[in-house]
């Protein structure tokens, strides 16, 4: 009781300070409450999901005439439990725009089902259902309604080359598999029963296939069990073609989590540095709280108060301003919550409720709270030695004998200046802990930029993550014809051919062994993304590179032979490359076609990379090649369109964690910038009173604030933006590390540290303006009067 | 006769600076009747201050032991010796101390809640002694900084006076106040004293001093002489010389 | 105990030495070959034979590694090969795609071992190494040069200090010292040395202590002969008026003669009060400075000198503030003590007590041992006086202990007591700091 009154009075004696921690802690509660419980429940959450849906566990695509051998090895393989199969149409190179949202026209290939169809595995829940079923009604992945803004009733064009249908939303379904074009570019459709008849009977749409779900006994077997179903296909399946696609849980589950996994890590990252910052303010406020309260904290001792109840007094200070904070934090993290599940639902496709997380916001408190009161702790324990007649007679001894670093009788400086530069000196620790935290602010914001830069505006850095080529067309030919492919390179409006093929391989290694999708090309130095890390790309036909991640997983490395096994026969390969990939989970080889040539003697290259010169329609040339080759079993899609589609849908994200960065620098910086300045004026008074008794002018004061202040601001900002310079690319490798990245490459302008150097002190210099504004107000007098009490 | 309620034994307080050492107070006895107005007098250094601290357990004797009621404090840790001071001991200061951010009520009640629980009974307590110092109703919510000197002061006194302690400890009260404030307050520790608490004062000031039944002149650390004025009674001149002889003859 | 440290730190650091080289060679992979270049250099080749197959270089460079190939068809290919084995050379088939799998061995790609390579990296590992025992061998020196050559500097300093007759210099004495006992031994020189000083003194001093006692004697006798005179000058002044003139000239006469003993008289009082003061001041060189300080000091003193755990103290000291000086007082306090020990040989039991009234600190130290004759008691603080017991006369001693110590106490205005009870008891009586000035 009376310990509270004493805290409650320090409370109303710090009004700044209080206010800006209450601010701090309220941000670090929204990241860290936001990230935690996303963190904590996305797993579960999908999980719940597919549960709830019956989703499958393992998806193949095929067609239909391998009906009966893909059922003996599903039955083949242990764990499988049951599977449902019906037709569905494959369209490689589909195109879709919706009418009513007014977009352009984008690529990415479809795969059309029943609605009426009955299944009992992913099973169609439909969000935003139309009232009545149109003719032409279509449903439509919900990550269109969450990123894209599509809406039941939206006229939604399917375009394949130039023949279009004219399809109306008729609301959305989930289902991790088909959840976001992130992790699977192709979208799944469904029709209605006439309409899937009708396209089905226009073979230019599409080509008619088998989409086969299965459950298996086990959900985290599902990895397993599709590398067991590719292992088995292949020899079934003449020279690979026939089986299109297979998909399974676990992978996709991945896949769907790694951007928001991300974004919720920077999320929590963020908050750490706030808290960091926190904690400066409470060292900073306890001390200055303590020299300045000494003789009310000898009174107080005097009076019977043990230096216990003192301490506990303060600890209970901060814990009502933690208290507070995390109450505005928690209350502002349910009103965005809004917004954070359009940023979950919209980067994993599914639909995400934020409802009240008590564990999270349990751990949260549990977080701040703890590193709160022990930094209030150990900053105000001196007091514990302090005995009330030391406290009252001296205080806490603060004299400064610091030597004088710029004399007034010989300096050539200007006097405002050398008065300036003299409290800079004389200020020298609030000045440090100023500026350390601009330099972190400054840091902060040099990352956020650059994040922003690479996944908006220049993502070449991001593709080469992902690790896809930037090939804008993409040719696959079902038997190998020289001649076709020699003509297409000679085109017109083509720049470049490459043949770049893909399997699924087996790596081996002192017994240990890993999936990866191979990369098969002549030569790799002709390749446009380079994802090699360590090493070179494989030149001869005994060399592979591999990822860190499958290499780690076997527990080899460069210079050691690994082996692979295709159909049957095994060959030795010798490593003389890491690469990496964001793609495929980051699981990835690369071999040269002669090497895949001794694996396969008959092996051609099926699959053509059509770079095309910057004038050249992407469109127009897809459509003439599917015009001109139409009689032969030829399939041309856009290629690049679909994976710019699959970074637009990251890039609402990062929009916004950049902008919610950006505006709490900008509120943090005038936060410290007014408190040092006020405390400055506060501890000064006398000092200015005096000075302006003495005829300075306030705005002589005021320079000289200024000036003792700019150089830390501008020093730190400099320092922090330097630094943030050097280290974003490997602070993003270290977050990324666990998807194997090793290093970044994201494109940082210089010109961006002097950005964020200008910004930032403009900003400090705007704050200090206009607290420093309050010097003209008060007269020497009035000066004297408060600070002299 | 009296009983001794504090009582210090060969009580020495010892600064030291490095290797030099400087002896403040020096084996010094004395005993502190309950009821007593004592005054402790003295050229300034000779250690008035260090022993009131001392004796009321500001601070901690360098040797010797001194007992209050029997018990012995000076081997007493910090919080202990904070216990003994809310319990037992009020305090008035010459610059007065209070809490300029606290209204005149609350630096009360801040005391007066670490002996008891109940706030309003506090509060009641408080106003019917600030009543009695003559302060009213209209000052309770005052800040420190809009009274005067001796209405702070008297605040003070009532601070250090409501956890009703046996002992009241002023260093040198009215050092800070002009001589019609210096009065009053002195007026309210005569009346403090009467109503049966001990006093114990610091001053260099005569008419402060004149309040005191007993009067202990200190000497670089050492007591050399006491004076017994008996109770104190209003314009008495010729207790105003006696001790205007003591004080010269101790070369005043 | 240095010593063991040293040779664990040199140990140590060799050690930390052997293991850099160690990682160094396994690291940097002195004799591995980078495989990845290896085969890069065979594929190459095997590209080059099928397109050339005859005309081909026999030996070459790529990547930084040299080869030789050799052919099956080659005359001399077995003895190449053996050649090569013998040389530790590093050997790869040379298989010719297109023919059937397998056994399509056409030849082999001999690898010249880089030994320069090798020898490079030996080299910069040979330097690393020289480098590391150097620095440690600088190390070693340095600390050498701390720990033995630096004291003989300083121990060179002290004598230097002896020989000017400085004896109060103590030889710094620490851990780090290799000649801990050398050097002991030197101080134990000073100390003895010192006390040869301190007997020289002591010497001095009793002489002049005989010059002072003389001085006084002398006085006496000087004194009577005035009082003598000035008797015969009144006595015969008297008889002058009462006699002749003839008598009175001779009486006369006399009286002159008187006055002359006695202005001489005068003059020899004079001159021995001089020197009786000369010496006197001589003799205040044992100098006593008091000062105040807590009463604890004192338990330090007697844990200084209870070498043998004989002292028992009844009480804890009171603590208070005294006036006294340390040093002496510390020497009082020796002096009773070893006088206990080397009469009485018992426990030695020591009270403390203050007296409030008469502000002194007592200190009662009492033995069992005989104590001393009862007669003897008021001589006992006489200087060079020695107790007629047995036992005393046959323990070395000079006497002038008790009454250094009583010197010293009245010096700090206090005293000692000494009695016999059971025993020999001292009491030592220190005036309490605080005291009024007047009433000391």
């Amino acid at each position: 009781m009376n310990i509270f009154m004493i805290a409650k009075n320090n409370i109303k004696k710090a009004k700044l300070a209080t206010a800006t921690l209450i601010i701090l802690i309220a941000m670090a509660t929204i990241f860290l409450y936001v990230g935690i419980s996303v963190l904590s429940n996305l797993d579960t959450f999908i999980e719940n999901k597919n549960i709830g849906l019956n989703g499958a566990h393992f998806i193949s695509i095929a067609d239909g005439s391998y009906d009966s051998s893909i059922d003996e090895i599903y039955e083949s393989i242990a764990g499988f439990d049951y599977r449902e199969r019906e037709d569905a149409l494959m369209s490689l190179s589909s195109k879709f725009q919706n009418v009513n949202t007014n977009e352009e026209a984008y690529a990415i290939s479809s795969i059309i089902l029943n609605l009426d169809t009955d299944r009992s595995i992913s099973k169609v829940e439909i969000i935003d259902a139309a009232a009545a079923m149109p003719e032409n009604g279509v449903v439509v992945p919900y990550v269109l309604k969450v990123a894209n803004g599509y809406q039941t009733g939206d006229n939604l064009k399917f375009i394949v080359d130039d023949k279009s249908i004219d399809l109306v939303i008729a609301g959305f379904y989930e289902d991790l598999m088909f959840a976001s074009p992130s992790n699977v570019s192709m979208y799944k459709l469904y029709v209605g029963d006439s309409q899937f008849s009708e396209l089905l009977s226009q073979p230019a749409y599409g080509f008619k296939c088998s989409y086969s779900a299965v459950i298996t006994d086990d959900l985290n077997g599902s990895e397993e069990f599709e590398s067991q179903y590719t292992e088995k296909i292949k020899p079934v399946t003449s020279e690979r073609t026939g089986s299109y696609a297979t998909l399974n849980y676990e992978t996709m589950k991945t896949g769907v989590s790694i951007f928001i996994h991300i974004i919720m890590a920077v999320l929590v990252a963020f908050s750490i540095i706030i808290l960091l910052i926190a904690f400066i303010v409470i060292k900073f406020s306890t001390t200055t709280h303590i020299e300045n309260n000494i003789k009310n904290i000898g009174t107080l001792e005097a009076m019977g108060y043990t230096t216990t109840q003192i301490l506990n007094a303060i600890l209970l200070e901060y814990l009502l301003i933690t208290g507070g904070g995390y109450i505005i934090g928690v209350a502002a993290a349910f009103g965005i919550s809004p917004a954070i599940s359009n940023v979950v639902s919209s980067s994993i496709g599914l639909r995400w409720l934020t409802g009240i997380n008590p564990q999270a916001a349990m751990l949260s408190l549990g977080i701040i709270m703890l590193s709160v009161l022990g930094i209030s702790y150990f900053s105000a324990v001196k007091i514990k030695k302090i005995t009330p007649l030391t406290a009252l007679r001296n205080g806490i001894e603060t004299h400064h004998f610091n030597k004088n670093r710029v004399p007034l009788d010989n300096t050539r400086l200007g006097l405002n200046t050398a008065l300036g530069l003299k409290s800079f000196f004389f200020n020298k620790k609030q000045n440090i802990i100023a500026g350390i935290i601009i330099m972190l602010l400054s840091l902060v914001c040099v990352f956020a930029f650059a994040m922003y830069y690479n996944f908006t505006a220049d993502k070449s850095a991001m593709i080469k993550l992902i690790g896809l080529e930037t090939a804008e067309v993409q040719l696959r030919v079902e038997e190998n014809n020289d001649q076709l492919l020699n003509d297409i390179a000679d085109m017109s409006g083509v720049e470049s051919t490459i043949a770049l093929d893909t399997f699924d391989g087996f790596i081996a290694y002192n017994g240990h062994e890993s999936r990866a999708i191979t990369r098969i090309t002549d030569d790799y130095r002709r390749l446009k993304v380079d994802t090699c890390v360590k090493g070179r790309m494989p030149v001869n036909d005994n060399e592979i590179a591999i990822t860190s991640i499958v290499l780690d997983s076997m527990g080899a490395k460069i210079a050691d032979t690994v082996s692979i096994e295709y159909t049957g026969v095994t060959k030795e390969f010798l490593v003389v490359g890491v690469i990496q990939q964001f793609n495929m989970l980051g699981k990835g080889a690369a071999i040269t076609t002669n090497g895949m040539k001794k694996l396969m003697p008959s092996y051609e290259a099926k699959n053509l990379m059509i770079y095309l010169n910057d004038n050249q329609d992407t469109d127009e040339f897809v459509t003439h090649i599917n015009n001109l080759y139409s009689g032969q079993n030829i399939q041309c899609a856009s290629y690049f369109e679909s994976i710019e589609l699959m970074l637009d849908s990251f890039e609402s994200a990062v929009k916004i964690v950049v902008t919610a960065c950006l505006a709490i620098i900008a509120v943090i910086i005038v936060f410290i910038m007014f408190l040092v300045i006020r405390v400055r004026l506060l501890g000064e008074k006398i000092r200015l009173g005096v000075s302006k008794a003495l005829g300075f002018t306030s705005n002589q004061l005021i320079c000289q604030i200024l000036i003792s202040e700019m150089p830390v601001i501008i020093g730190a900002s400099l320092v922090g933006a330097i630094a943030g310079y050097y280290l974003s690319n490997p602070l993003m490798a270290v977050m990324l590390a666990p998807n194997g990245i090793l290093n970044c490459d994201f494109f940082i302008a210089p010109g961006l540290i002097a950005l964020t150097t200008i910004g930032i002190s403009l900003l400090g210099l705007g704050t200090l303006l206009i607290v420093s504004g309050s010097i003209r107000k008060i007269s020497p007098w009035k000066m004297f009067e408060e600070g002299g009490n | 006769m009296k009983n001794t309620i504090l009582k210090a034994e060969l009580l020495s307080k010892t600064y030291s600076n490095g290797s030099i050492m400087q002896h403040v107070l020096k084996n010094l006895t004395i005993d502190i009747k309950a009821g007593d107005f004592t005054v402790i007098m003295g050229s300034s250094g000779s250690g008035k201050s260090t022993l009131l601290y001392a004796l009321s357990g500001m601070d901690k004797p360098t040797l010797g032991t001194i007992t209050f009621k029997g018990q012995e404090i000076s081997g007493y840790s910090n919080d202990q010796l904070a216990i003994f001071r809310r319990k037992h001991c009020g305090f008035v200061f010459q610059q007065i101390y209070l809490n300029e951010t606290m209204s005149v009520l609350d630096n009360i009640i801040i005391c007066g809640l670490l002996v008891s629980r109940d706030k309003k009974a506090i509060a009641v307590k408080a106003k019917d002694m600030l009543l009695k110092v003559g302060l009213t109703a209209e000052c309770y919510h005052k800040y420190p900084s809009q009274l005067s000197g001796g209405e702070a002061q008297r605040v003070a006194i009532v601070r250090a006076l409501i956890n009703a302690p046996e002992i009241v400890f002023a260093d040198e009260p009215t050092g800070a106040l002009n001589s019609t404030n210096a009065i009053n307050v002195l007026d309210v520790m005569t009346d403090v004293n009467a109503a049966g608490q001990s006093v114990i004062m610091v001053t260099h000031d005569i008419k402060t001093a004149r309040r005191a039944n007993r009067i202990l002149y200190l000497k670089d650390g050492v007591i050399i002489d006491e004076l017994n004025l008996g109770i104190y009674v209003k314009d008495d001149p010729e207790r105003h010389q006696i001790l205007r002889e003591f004080l010269e003859s101790m070369g005043w | 105990m240095k010593i063991k440290g040293l040779i664990i730190g040199f140990t140590a650091v060799l050690l930390a030495i052997y293991g850099l080289g160690f990682a160094y060679i396994s690291q940097t992979g002195l004799g591995a070959i980078d495989v990845i270049q290896v085969n890069n250099t065979v594929k190459t080749i095997e590209k080059q034979l099928t397109a050339e197959s005859e005309g081909l270089a026999r030996t070459g460079a790529m990547d930084g590694l040299s080869y030789n190939l050799v052919f099956e068809t080659d005359e001399n290919y077995n003895a190449a090969v053996f050649e090569a084995i013998k040389n530790r050379q590093t050997m790869v088939d040379l298989t010719v795609p297109g023919l059937s799998d397998g056994a399509a061995s056409r030849g082999k790609v001999l690898f010249v071992n880089p030994e320069n390579e090798i020898k490079e990296k030996l080299l910069a590992l040979l330097t690393l190494l020289v480098l590391g025992i150097l620095a440690l061998v600088y190390v070693t020196l340095g600390m050498v040069y701390v720990w033995v050559l630096r004291p003989f500097a300083v121990m060179q300093q002290f004598a230097g200090k002896i020989a000017d007759g400085d004896l109060e210099f103590r030889l710094p004495m620490d851990r780090g010292n290799y000649f801990g006992a050398f050097t002991e031994s030197f101080d134990l020189m000073r100390e003895e040395l010192k006390k040869a000083r301190q007997g020289e003194y002591l010497a001095n001093i009793s002489k002049k202590e005989l010059v002072a006692e003389l001085s006084h004697d002398i006085k006496t006798p000087v004194a009577t002969i005035k009082a003598i005179c000035e008797l015969l000058q009144a006595k015969l002044g008297q008889t002058i008026t009462t006699q002749t003139s003839a008598g009175n000239t001779a009486i006369k006469e006399s009286i002159e003669k008187i006055a002359v003993i006695n202005t001489r008289a005068d003059t020899i009082d004079a001159l021995i009060s001089n020197l009786f003061q000369a010496t006197l001041e001589e003799l205040e060189m044992l100098k006593v400075t008091v000062s105040e300080q807590p009463s604890t000091i004192i338990t330090r003193m007697f844990g200084d000198i209870n070498h043998y755990g004989k002292i028992r103290f009844q009480n804890a000291i009171p603590e208070c503030l005294i006036r006294c000086d340390p040093l002496r007082l510390s020497q009082v306090i020796d002096n009773v003590i070893s006088n206990s020990c080397k009469y009485a040989d018992t426990f030695i039991d020591v009270r403390f007590c203050i007296d409030q009234s008469e502000k002194f600190l007592a200190i009662t130290i009492r033995d069992y041992g005989p104590g001393f004759e009862t007669d003897e008691g008021p001589l006992l603080c006489e200087k060079f006086f020695r107790g007629s017991g047995e036992t005393i006369q046959n323990t070395p001693g000079s006497g002038l202990g008790l009454y250094l110590a009583r010197q010293f106490m009245e010096a700090m205005a206090g005293r000692l007591d000494c009695h016999n009870n059971n025993g020999f008891v001292a009491e030592l009586h220190i005036k309490l700091a605080g005291t009024p000035k007047q009433h000391c």
